[in-house]
């Protein structure tokens, strides 16, 4: 009787601790689709795996090489540079691509763009020993930032911006993804290319009350650059809105600032994943805001959102089943619908989606 | 020979600074390198615009020709230098003058070869020129509708003379604030060719060119001749 007892208590224990465990696990996303979303994540990955060239690149580009990489690392599989070829050589195709200025890019074009998401990819792997190839890129990207270096005062529009690297024209975009290269590379919170992006970032908001530009409206989203977006004017749009509420994260402002705050409330009241927001077309960029999309929603850390109608939304499920949906049988991913901003590309556009599909199953 | 060279120079110099107002960025400090490719491509169709209608073509029209690309140097030269944040590019400015050069070159030979001061050939030349110049804003869609092509999009890239000037100034042209607004290309993946290729296809054309000419005046010199012995 009392061995019963025991073993009934055993039981249950085990049954209860096995329960918080899954719980635990599953936190989020709903248990079904998380094993589905795992599946669509390693279909995309055994696609990149065919695309991969035999010097590890993809798309002959440094910038979906490192996206491609970091889809990989940051995966649930934990692929690290022990587990072959297809991590290391890529790794050394970035490396052979670092020039003298400490960027890292096979062109001049789109030295930021490459040099961030490299330097993204690279601290993914948790290898110490780019330790100083991430010391230089940093280097890079703050004398790339708009500043007094290029005669630029704190109340210009471009002040603290950061553009594609070609020229001097800075927007919200490139400013984003150089901010997610610098906090992945650890830059203290103290630099001072935090502050001066935030001047820019905020100065990309519409919302008057932290962007004195006059432009600035009050729907609290985010435009591509102060006083212009692609689709018209100054609106704001999702893409854009998703990468200013990161980017802010990742300069370090709490959560409960007003600024994130009122890029949260844009995205609440313009909830959907069948386009993107607020572009023209709805098409446009559509799998780039996929991606920024994920990746600000687990930052801002809530599974939850409730748009401004009343309906609650589990933003890992929706993601994980529409970009679920719009798999290919390959396990690749492509925006058939629009080639801009490189979405004609199926590497490109791959890496995303599983990067997108990580943040989700975090 | 004076004369000549003013004809010339004071035109590109008018229209050099009525493009800077035109295409001014009153609160960019920074000073554009669009606005010197504006200038640049000002330049080069004020060279063929103001060609002295019914000037003899003759042997000193080299020599005028390497006037005016001086002058034109000249004038970046001074406009680069006033502009703070582009002094680094002095660095550039020789390959930028050789690509001047090259256009002018490029952009003057149609009409002396065809021993054209007349209008006609000029518009046919200008217009031509201005197509291929404004190529990344009108064909821009072009690509798009095609799915981004490599090869077509870098073909409609590399036609315009812009982007030969960018290439020797080292700017990313298409991606400036004007021409992203306005311009398709800016979102799409691309690839300027070389500056030393530009130097070659340029090159190639104003052989080509010369060659023609050599071979239609060595024809015309002997119909000449012949016809002179005939009546003789």
């Amino acid at each position: 009787m009392r061995t019963t007892k025991t073993i009934t208590m055993l039981i249950s224990i085990t049954l209860f601790l096995g329960g918080i465990a899954h719980a635990a696990e599953s936190k989020g996303m709903d248990p079904e689709l998380r094993d589905k979303a795992k599946r669509a994540v390693d279909e995309g990955l055994h696609f990149l795996r065919t695309s991969q060239s035999d010097d590890g690149s993809w798309s002959n580009s440094v910038g979906i090489t490192a996206l491609s990489l970091r889809a990989f690392l940051q995966s649930h599989r934990g692929y690290n540079e022990s587990d072959g070829a297809f991590i290391t050589r890529p790794i050394d195709f970035m490396l052979a691509h670092i020039n003298e200025d400490g960027s890292i890019g096979e062109t001049n074009l789109n030295r930021n763009y490459n040099t961030a998401v490299s330097m993204t990819a690279l601290a993914a792997t948790g290898n110490k020993k780019y330790d100083e190839v991430l010391s230089d890129a940093q280097a890079f990207l703050r004398q790339l930032q708009i500043d007094e270096q290029e005669g630029y005062e704190k109340e210009h529009a471009y002040y603290g911006g950061i553009g594609y690297g070609g020229d001097e024209r800075p927007d919200l975009s490139n400013a984003y993804m150089a901010l997610e290269g610098l906090r992945a590379s650890a830059v203290d919170d103290d630099d001072p290319v935090w502050e001066k992006a935030l001047l820019f970032v905020s100065r990309s908001q519409n919302r008057s009350e932290s962007n004195d530009q006059e432009w600035a409206a009050n729907d609290g989203g985010f435009t591509y650059m102060p006083g212009f977006s692609p689709n018209g004017g100054t609106s704001s749009y999702g893409g854009m809105t998703a990468a200013g509420l990161l980017s802010l994260l990742f300069a370090g402002v709490d959560k409960d600032d007003p600024r994130i705050q009122a890029a949260y409330d844009w995205i609440r009241a313009n909830y959907t994943l069948e386009h993107n927001p607020g572009s023209d077309g709805g098409v446009q960029g559509l799998y780039y805001y996929y991606n920024v999309f994920s990746k600000s929603m687990a930052a801002y850390g809530d599974d939850i959102l409730m748009d401004t109608n009343g309906n609650e939304h589990n933003w890992r499920n929706d993601i994980a089943r529409k970009l679920l949906s719009l798999q290919n049988e390959d396990g690749s991913w492509i925006n058939p619908d629009s080639p801009r901003w490189w979405e004609g590309n199926k590497d490109l556009v791959t890496a995303w989606s599983v990067i997108s599909l990580n943040a989700a199953l975090q | 020979m004076f004369r000549e060279t003013m004809l010339f120079t004071i035109p590109v110099a008018i229209s050099l600074l009525i493009s800077r107002l035109v295409f001014a960025v009153p609160d960019d400090p920074a000073g554009t390198e669009l606005r010197m490719l504006v200038y640049a491509g000002t330049a080069c169709f004020s060279a063929l615009l103001f060609v002295p209608v019914g000037a003899p073509f003759t042997a000193r029209s080299l020599p005028v020709l390497l006037r005016l690309c001086a002058v034109v140097v000249l004038i970046f030269a001074i406009a680069l230098g006033v502009d703070s944040q582009t002094r680094a590019a002095i660095g550039q400015i020789v390959p930028l003058a050789m690509m001047l050069f090259v256009l002018l070159i490029a952009i003057l030979t149609p009409v002396f070869v065809f021993h054209a001061r007349s209008s006609e050939v000029r518009q046919i030349v200008f217009t031509v020129l201005a197509i291929l110049f404004s190529a990344p804003v009108w064909l821009g869609p072009l690509t798009e509708q095609t799915g981004n092509t490599p090869g077509l999009t870098n073909l409609i890239v590399g036609v315009s003379p812009l982007s030969a000037l960018a290439v020797s100034l080292d700017v990313d042209y298409l991606r400036t604030g004007w021409f992203y607004k306005h311009s398709v290309l800016g979102s799409l993946r691309y690839e300027y060719l070389s500056w030393t290729g530009y130097v070659l296809i340029y090159m190639t054309f104003i052989s080509s060119l010369i060659i023609g000419t050599a071979k239609f005046e060595y024809d015309r010199l002997f119909n000449l001749l012949r016809n002179k012995v005939v009546t003789s």
